[in-house]
């Protein structure tokens, strides 16, 4: 994958905050090796190649990484569909008409993933990067890192802990390339995620000047218009989302392991591109329990739910962030 | 055990001896590739002791080894054994390493602790009757690499392996038949390289803990970049040159991390083999340019080895070999690599294009695990990075370590790397 990483580590002791910082990108690496599109040795490929022929078996994690899909898909009424119908080249992003979670079968008790339907795969570009930063802010905590910030695409970002005396803040740039820059808005993050979907990107501009975008509505197979951006911010400890959590309940005896550990960027990954489908909160409420959630479009706030700071962040005298 | 000693065979490879000039061009007898299946519902047992970093790569390697089944973890740390539970919720979770030594459920132990640990825990794995495979370097000294490898030897029905593991992994197989049928000329040179921008230390809340984990940044416990990291390559080379280096120059120095090591973030070494060609080895932790690989320079062509992949670059003068016609070409700025691949025919005879990149690509981690399970249905035979080997190795990176400390040249006999 072509994603940039940052990691940014606060602590006194130099030469401890940036061997944390290079456990977690590598940490990163490892993840993204699992689930990359395009090395044909990589986990999800295999599982591409493989899984409409009979089960393959996943690794514990990713295993829960794909129980989670299905949960994302459906609180989000399918909004979020990561299995789509590869066009001739084998790529992810055309033909995109929603394949539907219905050809993609786990067993809980093999740990395996099978497709009924030969002509569908997997594609983890809406999720892998935010279940990477996940992965990453455990290395963090177990390291003993109390503040940092990790971003991956400049779409996702998590913030452990305060950025000094107060929360991280991050400011959401303008979607359209024509203002590319201007701030728009701004939040505050403390142990949370926050993600961003746009439709612009790979896009093409129709005859009348209207954007079509390159995100496409699963259900309908038509490209996303109406919403410009959407913004998701997923808190760590916020009670919906743990209950969402597949793992929490699988384990018995591992309490300990798992409030180590919670899934905020893998949702809010998710989530964002999601409601850049669905256009407002209030289409699926069940999908974003406890979400700060924000959509723009023709310049404007259309919905909007919990705290944002409209209008652009003022600069911090000391250099803190990415 | 009788079926496995039924088995039992003499030698598989290792190395070919001190060879001359000549015996360079000499098409070496390999064993061939082994095409086997294991036992139907027959597992390896096995327990994973160390699960740092690397015991987590070799957990998950074990995972993709259907015949493998990964049975217990073990770490003296609490929050590594919670690491284990996420990752391998199947596998039972340790602090004593006592524990699955004496279970009569663990057929082989894979040893991942620090350099300076593996000792103890192989004298005991072996005296409790289990398979061993220790990764490499075996031992931070000479004394105690000789103690492993005689407890080895007295184990003579318990596999012990050495994770030196690219003898095994097909691309450097396919290369060492391909040098050994002198396709490269007159063996000239060759140079091996590891660069990495990163301080090799790990970080951890607790004050103990961190001293434990960072025993490769302590000149006492840590073989340094030659020892924990060149290991591979220096085993490739002398593996392809058929012989054990007989000298060591060495230069290191810390020259970006300066945080209270004592072992030196960039080293160079030359090694000088028999019939006057050195290997030019460098390792940075200061600047990652141009990444990892080795080249062997023949007054034919020059082979390079980088990401389990090989390319062959001929001289003007050179024979032609036919087939080159029709391979694959990559250029290398003004060069021109012609690709070698391992396996042509068969991936062909699957209908797969040799050219792209190879679907089923493991990594060589995992071409050493699957030939320890292979001895273990098949054999026990010395394995292909035995005991001698393991000691071999670690006798070349201790003097490779004074070279560098000292600033002398170490000289080596063929009896110090006698077990």
């Amino acid at each position: 994958m072509a994603t940039r990483f940052e990691v940014v580590v606060m602590g006194r002791n130099e030469a401890y905050a940036r061997a944390a910082g290079e456990e977690a990108l590598a940490e990163i690496r490892r993840v993204e090796g699992q689930l990359s599109w395009f090395d044909p040795a990589s986990l999800l490929s295999r599982i591409n190649r493989d899984a409409a022929s009979g089960p393959v078996v996943v690794h514990a994690p990713v295993f829960g990484l794909l129980q989670r899909i299905k949960q994302l898909h459906g609180v989000t009424d399918g909004a979020f569909d990561p299995t789509i119908i590869p066009d001739e080249d084998g790529l992810p992003e055309t033909g995109r008409t929603g394949a539907g979670m219905a050809g993609m079968v786990l067993d809980i008790e093999n740990r395996t993933i099978s497709f009924t339907r030969s002509d569908i795969a997997l594609n983890l570009g809406g999720i892998g990067k935010g279940y990477a930063i996940d992965e990453a802010a455990t290395i963090l905590r177990e390291a003993g890192v109390e503040n940092a910030l990790i971003q991956g695409g400049t779409s996702t970002a998590y913030a452990l802990g305060r950025d000094d005396d107060r929360p991280w803040r991050i400011a959401l740039s303008h979607p359209s390339p024509d203002r590319a820059g201007q701030q728009v808005a701004w939040v505050e993050l403390e142990n949370a995620a926050l993600s961003i979907s746009g439709i612009y990107g790979r896009g093409r501009r129709l005859a009348d000047g209207e954007w079509v975008g390159h995100v496409i509505d699963p259900r309908t197979g038509n490209a996303v218009r109406d919403t410009e951006l959407a913004a998701v911010v997923v808190d760590s400890d916020r009670g919906a989302l743990r209950a969402l959590d597949p793992r929490a309940k699988q384990s018995t005896d591992s309490a300990a392991a798992q409030s180590e550990r919670s899934y905020p960027s893998t949702d809010s990954d998710a989530l964002s591109t999601a409601l850049l489908v669905l256009g407002s909160h209030s289409a699926a409420p069940n999908a974003f329990p406890d979400c700060r959630t924000l959509c723009f479009s023709k310049d404007k706030v259309t919905d909007q739910f919990g705290p944002w700071h409209i209008g652009a962040l003022a600069a911090r005298k000391e250099e803190n962030g990415p | 055990m009788d079926r496995r000693n039924f088995l039992k065979k003499g030698s598989m490879g290792g190395l070919m001896g001190l060879a001359g000039a000549r015996d360079v061009y000499r098409i070496v007898q390999q064993a061939p590739e082994p095409i086997r299946l294991p036992p139907a519902d027959e597992v390896v047992r096995c327990a994973i002791i160390g699960f740092g970093q690397w015991g987590r790569q070799m957990a998950e390697t074990v995972e993709d080894l259907p015949e493998v089944q990964l049975s217990a973890i073990c770490d003296t740390y609490a929050p590594m054994l919670r690491r284990a539970e996420r990752a391998h919720p199947d596998a039972t979770r340790h602090t004593e390493y006592g524990e699955v030594l004496g279970s009569p459920d663990i057929d082989a132990v894979l040893i991942a602790t620090p350099t300076h640990l593996h000792k103890q825990v192989v004298l005991d794995a072996l005296a409790a009757g289990k398979h061993v495979y220790c990764e490499a370097p075996i031992a931070h000294t000479v004394a105690e690499a000789r103690e492993i490898g005689h407890a080895a030897d007295a184990a003579s029905d318990q596999i012990f392996q050495v994770g030196l593991h690219l003898r095994t992994e097909p691309q450097y197989r396919s290369v060492f038949q391909f040098i050994r049928s002198g396709a490269i000329g007159d063996s000239v040179m060759s140079r091996t390289q590891w660069h990495r921008k990163q301080s090799w230390r790990q970080a951890s809340p607790n004050g103990q803990r961190a001293r434990d984990l960072n025993w490769r940044l302590d000149a006492d416990l840590s073989l340094g970049l030659v020892g924990e990291i060149g290991l591979q390559q220096l085993d490739v080379a002398s593996w392809l040159m058929g012989a054990y280096p007989t000298s060591v120059t060495g230069f290191g120095s810390t020259l970006l991390w300066n945080d209270g090591r004592d072992v030196p973030d960039t080293v160079q070494a030359v090694f000088g083999f028999p019939g006057g060609r050195n290997l030019m080895f460098d390792a940075s932790l200061a600047s990652s340019f141009d990444s990892d690989y080795e080249t062997f320079f023949g007054t034919n062509s020059t082979i390079m080895l980088r990401d389990q992949k090989a390319w062959m670059f001929k001289e003007v003068d050179a024979p032609m070999l036919g087939w080159e016609v029709y391979a694959r070409r990559d250029k290398f700025y003004k060069e021109t690599g012609v690709a070698l691949v391992a396996n042509a025919t068969k991936l062909d005879s699957l209908g797969l294009d040799p050219t792209a990149d190879d679907p089923n690509l493991k990594s060589p981690l995992w071409h050493g695990l699957k030939s320890f399970s292979d001895n273990f249905f098949f054999g026990p035979y010395p394995a292909i990075a035995d005991q001698n080997l393991g000691f071999a190795m670690t006798v070349l990176a201790d003097a490779a370590k004074r070279a560098i400390a000292s600033g002398q040249r170490v000289e080596l006999t063929e009896t110090d790397y006698q077990l």
